[in-house]
């Protein structure tokens, strides 16, 4: 069995794709933690802003954000696979859902 | 959590288009770029857009009709015919945009998350409560005069 090394690689395009075959739950492991890290800064931004805060727009902003980012990863082949990118549709969907059709004050 | 008809209805909408804004990100990177792969690939989109297609070029000709109810000569149609005539065509016309963006939605759901026997009961449970939503933030609407 021969390993790929560095050198076997053309484009650092190539090194993400081999590691996410490797490792499947990584792509959707970084997704969520970019989900938690916009969201958390979100949050605490609204509390120190604002001086109240509303965990559903911040999850609405960071799933949206992840939404995109899953999109446009999508359009790199075999990096992430299309049931990610409609899970973070629908978790913006529903995210997005509550945070509008709930009181804000 | 939903008190009145108007909330639901607005963010449906505007949550569905953000949606279809993603999708058109997506698909504008990849005209410039060409890639591999685009979500445009996805079977259960490609489906979407052939109905979406087919339902916008029905609406046209529903629009055409209404047009020439509306311009008709006065002599061979009342006033009264006129009036639904036009209304119903623009009503068809309206309608569409939340049934397409309700179709795109759920269909990503059913072809990509549950597709299996049981994900259409799931599916048909989650229709089901939008559905009584609706009917319910309806019917609250008309008994007090409040769209919210």
């Amino acid at each position: 069995m021969t390993y790929n090394i560095v050198t076997n690689y053309s484009e650092p395009t190539d090194i993400l794709v081999s590691i996410s075959q490797e490792v499947p739950i990584l792509m959707p492991s970084l997704l969520f933690m970019i989900v938690i890290g916009v969201s958390m800064a979100a949050y605490f931004a609204q509390e120190r802003r604002y001086g109240r805060v509303n965990i559903w727009s911040s999850m609405t902003v960071g799933s949206f954000i992840v939404s995109i980012i899953a999109a446009i990863f999508y359009l790199i082949e075999n990096l992430v696979n299309l049931e990610t990118v409609v899970m973070s549709l629908m978790t913006f969907f529903i995210c997005a859902l509550i945070y509008f059709t709930t009181d804000k004050d | 959590m939903v008190n009145n008809f108007r909330p639901l209805m607005v963010s449906l909408l505007l949550v569905g288009l953000l949606i279809v804004a993603v999708i058109n990100i997506n698909l504008l990177i990849a005209v410039n770029d060409n890639p591999q792969q685009t979500i445009g690939n996805d079977k259960s989109i490609q489906k979407y857009a052939a109905a979406l297609n087919t339902s916008l070029e029905d609406s046209y000709v529903e629009s055409r009709t209404s047009e020439d109810a509306i311009s008709g000569s006065p002599i061979t149609l009342t006033t009264g015919s006129i009036i639904f005539d036009a209304i119903g065509g623009i009503w068809k016309t309206i309608i569409k945009v939340p049934i397409t963006i309700y179709n795109l939605t759920v269909t990503l759901i059913q072809d990509n998350l549950i597709g299996s026997q049981n994900g259409y009961i799931i599916l048909g449970v989650f229709s089901a409560i939008i559905l009584i939503s609706i009917v319910l933030s309806v019917w609250k609407m008309v008994s007090s005069g409040d769209g919210g």
